[in-house]
């Protein structure tokens, strides 16, 4: 292609962003309501924060101990099991 | 400094319905020509592009592109608006804002579609940006540096100078020089499939 000088090159550009500007004049753009409360960015902290809460809660469940009173505690020493355990199953999730 | 009226009260379809041409434009500017409407290299027998309906894989790559860039830059006006301060023209921000979004690459949202761009719509870009001598002009643009690509969308979108000065950092006498040497850039540039 050849370019006769460099006004010719924004010329063509502008002419042809003249002819996108009618077609957005006919566009037609919608928003998915439901998915957008109102920060998008809230909604993905509050995605996250739920899926953290179900990775802990999944993650003491698989780290339990049993006590002699036929109860179960999470064991503190079992700490770097349980995050390990919380990684997984946030990725798992997600 | 004048500020300018703002309408806090701005709702995303407000949004999109008056600055739908900026945001398209700037996608046809960032979305990658080598999955475009005509696909890889120009040497190649590539069939002059037809509708969607035909289904080209490249074509429906960058249709896929494009709908995910308008979104990502639609969702970013809506979480920047509150902090528009009416410094310069609301076009002017919305070009600033699609492109940091183009040029950050973000996407966030690519496998969740929350706006929707109509296939006529797509269609009609993928036509427009089809045009032989169009797509010559952005494979060239494609080539150019972030820097350079941002200048001429500015200088395209007729953003005034002193803005875009303002927002790439650089003197008016600065952004003026850069404007040029691109423009000369890019008429001296030879297209990729004659290299």
């Amino acid at each position: 292609m050849t370019m006769k000088n460099n006004d010719d090159i924004l010329e063509v550009l502008e002419q042809h962003w003249e002819r996108m500007d009618e077609i957005a004049e006919q566009s037609h753009v919608s928003v998915v309501r439901w998915h957008l409360p109102e920060s998008p960015r809230r909604w993905v902290r509050s995605i996250a924060a739920s899926v953290a809460a179900i990775a802990i809660g999944a993650a003491l469940l698989l780290t339990k101990v049993p006590q002699p009173d036929g109860l179960y505690a999470s064991n503190l020493s079992h700490r770097s099991e349980a995050i390990e355990a919380i990684n997984e199953i946030s990725m798992s999730i997600l | 400094m004048v500020k300018l009226h703002i309408h806090r009260e701005r709702s995303i379809e407000s949004l999109l319905r008056e600055h739908t041409g900026i945001i398209l434009k700037v996608c046809a500017m960032y979305c990658r020509r080598s999955s475009g409407p005509r696909g890889g290299a120009m040497c190649e027998a590539v069939p002059p592009f037809v509708s969607n309906t035909s289904g080209t894989r490249r074509g429906n790559e960058w249709r896929e592109e494009v709908s995910d860039l308008f979104q990502e830059i639609a969702l970013n006006l809506v979480e920047s608006w509150p902090q528009y301060r009416g410094q310069c023209s609301e076009s002017t921000w919305v070009y600033r804002v699609a492109t940091n979004v183009a040029i950050s690459n973000l996407r966030r949202f690519s496998t969740r579609r929350i706006v929707l761009v109509d296939e006529s719509t797509l269609d009609r870009l993928e036509t427009e940006t089809s045009n032989d001598t169009v797509e010559r002009l952005y494979r060239r643009i494609d080539r150019l540096s972030d820097d350079e690509r941002q200048l001429m969308t500015y200088a395209i979108g007729k953003v005034p100078l002193k803005e875009v000065a303002e927002i790439m950092g650089l003197t008016e006498d600065a952004v003026k020089h850069r404007m040029q040497r691109t423009k000369e850039k890019l008429r001296n540039m030879k297209d990729d499939y004659e290299e």
